[in-house]
């Protein structure tokens, strides 16, 4: 099925009781309306392109795709209170991500000859030239009804055809061709909102004018050991930005977290990666239940300066 | 994690009165050169990024824009002999 639309009727007449959103759409709703929305629907689909979109976007790519898997797990939580207890969460292909732009001696040339398409991890056309570190493969071999051919890089290599050397995907990689699945079980009744009044957030700026802001944290408990937090900036039910630095607390950059000592206070610092965002809220959430202790009153609104 | 304060330049009552005038449209020039050391990169670039996420006058915020005009510069910008 090569369209979308047509994929969605397949299976809207597999499953008459379904009901197919978008992750952003998902995140949008309230609970209340996203439960009166799929209404009696067995089985929901919810697609999400992001990772895809985003993962041509430059430096900032990772942190969104970061943010991208928390909003699948608030997905998660969020449809689970709805009553959809099962969650399968997959993917067509994974991608490769390197943590820095790799070495250009990586680009190959194409192999040239007569091109029908070229993408960075695949040349389809006639004869031409079989880089070393290539391979040839008819297309008839691989169930395609055609004389064409298809060269693949071996490695991780990539075809001169643009776009950068720290994402791609496409061809014969492990990344793209294992379909990951992970199945979600989650108790249907999660709990709301708890820890309510233990912790305070101080010094919030009325108008969010630069990408980078600070806030105090502080935590008001009879017990003495440190609690681990993770702020984080909502808009809407997304998660548009995270903490990219503490100061007076223990900070854990790979989980986002903050170690506040009761009695202390902490100041942490907000990175917003959207810049679409017209208001945010500061959430400040428990790392092992996702429980939210904190929820700012109001919002706040945005007026970047410099876009 | 403990973090090692920037030195800038003391502020003074006119560059409150500025960023509160013109909260997040402040360029602040006089990080220019912390982050231009080593870099061989025009200075209209930098002060572009220092606008995008140094205009601010929480030392917090300077911190950590530093830091990510700095990651931006690492990650992006090609020197000559590379």
């Amino acid at each position: 099925l090569p369209e979308l639309s047509a994929r969605k009727k397949y299976f809207a007449a597999l499953v008459p009781s379904s009901a197919d959103l978008t992750l952003g759409e998902v995140q949008a709703l309230s609970t209340t309306r996203l439960a009166r929305k799929l209404g009696s629907a067995e089985r929901v689909i919810v697609r999400s392109q992001e990772i895809d979109f985003f993962g041509e976007g430059g430096f900032q790519a990772r942190a969104i795709m970061d943010t991208v898997i928390d909003n699948l797990a608030r997905a998660v939580r969020k449809l689970a209170t709805a009553g959809f207890e099962r969650a399968v969460i997959t993917a067509d292909h994974g991608h490769l991500y390197s943590a820095e732009d790799r070495d250009a001696s990586m680009r190959i040339d194409a192999p040239g000859g007569d091109t029908v398409d070229l993408h960075r991890r695949c040349w389809i056309g006639h004869g031409g030239a079989t880089p070393a570190s290539c391979v040839r493969v008819p297309a008839r071999s691989l169930g395609n009804d055609t004389d064409l051919d298809f060269v693949f890089p071996v490695g991780t290599g990539v075809f001169r055809s643009g776009g950068d050397l720290a994402f791609h995907h496409g061809g014969p990689s492990l990344q793209e061709m294992i379909v990951p699945v992970i199945t979600v079980r989650s108790a249907t009744s999660v709990a709301g909102p708890g820890g309510g009044g233990m912790l305070s957030v101080t010094d919030v700026p009325a108008t969010i004018t630069n990408r980078i802001f600070s806030v105090k944290l502080s935590l008001a408990t009879l017990e003495a050991t440190a609690v681990s937090v993770r702020p984080v900036l909502i808009a809407g039910e997304s998660q548009v930005g995270s903490v990219g630095m503490a100061v007076g607390a223990e900070y854990d950059r790979s989980a986002g977290t903050v170690e506040l000592v009761p009695g202390a206070e902490a100041t942490v610092g907000f990175v917003l990666d959207d810049d679409t965002a017209n208001s945010v809220k500061i959430v400040v959430l428990d790392p092992a239940s996702d429980a939210e202790m904190y929820r700012s009153p109001s919002a706040l609104q945005v007026r970047l300066g410099v876009t | 994690m403990t973090i090692a304060w920037t030195e800038v330049p003391p502020r003074d009552d006119l560059d409150d009165k500025v960023n509160s005038a013109f909260a997040g449209k402040v360029v602040r020039k006089d990080l220019v050169r912390k982050v231009k050391v080593g870099a061989n990169v025009p200075v209209f670039v930098l002060e572009f990024l220092l606008g995008k996420y140094c205009a601010s006058s929480d030392p917090v915020a300077i911190e950590m824009g530093l830091q990510v005009v700095n990651d931006t510069l690492a990650n992006n910008y090609i020197r000559p002999d590379e």
